[in-house]
């Protein structure tokens, strides 16, 4: 079950990060999009079964999330139409990945509160996750720090020279993205690795 | 030639498994977990040709007349979950498996919607997604045979160093116009 669980993590991980431009505002909006189909997800699903629509559950909550997302899709032509028209097709990722069919179809005896809280603590983490994957790609691979600008636009803000970044380009690219989704798995299980060692020697004492 | 172009674009050069994302999960899965039965590809591929055809026409027949192309997300969903669930049930009846496979299905029938022009080219774009993980697959299987071939179980570092050597695919795919070996980055 915990494998089933990190693999669960890491697909949905690559497929929101790695087709998106490596700028930190479409990690930004994503993680948006997220959250907005997190909750909705969670309050149609509680409808459903308060209706008792149980045969037709799966078909019902995707209908209503795809709906949603060509809502925000709308919102965000007429709020942001820069971010809009570079993301396009991306928008309609989140909606289908494993993590929020996983959360949202997973302990669907629970009261709404708790499941509320609980999927929220889980999304708030995963998009801490994304949102430091982007900002890094962003930073190292692109040398500014992008936000929503005025004017439909994009904001950015020109940290260090474009030219000097270098080989750190190699981040903004896909590759570069996969590559460092390895190195992020390393250093997490190194990490996790050293904090058991020290947590069983405490134990022992 | 614009149809070749077409199907060597979505198959090799803007691969829709590893440029678009589109199943790069379920390919990991593959190099993971085992093969299913042949009949689960079967309708799947029918199940995705079919209802991107019928998506298709109804797209261009009624919501474009009628300026509401926005929602075709939802047609592409309600004719996909209709084919999906008929078909299904028809191998259940027949073979006894179970044939649920949702996000990439339907992901590819959205990409070849969005993205065609006409009939034909969503058909190529259907074809050609489906190829682009034909391809992929042998790659994936092998690099599962080389490291698990001494016992190596399937953990958290297998899945890194799969992602690193699905790097170095796209990095053989597209090696000619990456931008970062170009002159001038490094000097």
């Amino acid at each position: 079950m915990k494998q089933n669980k990190s693999f669960m993590y890491i697909a949905s991980f690559l497929a929101l990060t790695i087709p998106a431009p490596g700028r930190f505002v479409f990690g930004l909006t994503i993680i948006l999009e997220l959250f907005l189909l997190e909750i909705m997800g969670i309050l149609i699903n509680s409808l459903v079964t308060k209706l008792k629509f149980e045969e037709i559950r799966t078909y019902f909550v995707m209908f209503f999330m795809i709906a949603i997302t060509i809502l925000f899709r709308q919102i965000l032509i007429f709020t942001y139409t820069e971010i809009a028209l570079t993301l396009g097709f991306i928008l309609y990722l989140p909606p289908v990945s494993v993590f929020l069919t996983h959360t949202i179809f997973s302990d669907l005896e629970e009261p709404l509160a708790n499941k509320m809280k609980s999927n929220l603590l889980s999304t708030l983490v995963f998009s801490f996750f994304i949102l430091v994957f982007f900002l890094f790609r962003d930073i190292s691979g692109y040398g500014t720090f992008t936000f929503f600008g005025e004017n439909h636009r994009i904001f950015e803000k020109i940290i260090f020279n474009p030219e000097k970044v270098g080989i750190f380009a190699f981040f903004a690219t896909i590759p570069g993205a996969l590559v460092l989704t390895g190195l992020t798995i390393y250093i997490f299980l190194f990490l996790r690795n050293k904090y058991r060692i020290i947590s069983s020697r405490g134990e022992t004492k | 030639m614009i149809y070749l172009q077409t199907f060597l674009y979505y198959t090799l050069f803007s691969s829709v498994v590893l440029i678009y994302g589109i199943g790069l999960n379920k390919i990991a899965e593959i190099g993971i977990v085992k093969f299913k039965e042949t009949i689960f590809y079967v309708k799947c591929a029918f199940t995705i040709i079919a209802s991107a055809i019928i998506s298709w026409l109804i797209t261009y027949y009624l919501l474009v007349p009628l300026k509401i192309t926005e929602m075709f997300p939802l047609v592409c969903f309600i004719v996909y979950a209709c084919i999906s669930t008929f078909l299904g049930s028809i191998v259940r009846l027949t073979t006894g498996r179970i044939t649920s496979e949702f996000a990439v299905s339907y992901l590819i029938v959205l990409l070849s919607i969005a993205e065609s022009s006409s009939l034909l080219f969503t058909l190529f774009i259907c074809l050609s997604s489906l190829l682009s993980m034909l391809i992929i697959i042998p790659f994936s299987l092998t690099f599962r045979r080389r490291v698990c071939s001494n016992g190596r179980l399937l953990d958290e570092k297998y899945y890194s160093l799969y992602f690193m050597f699905l790097a170095v695919l796209i990095l053989i795919l597209s090696v000619w116009d990456i931008i970062w070996l170009n002159p001038g980055v490094i000097q």
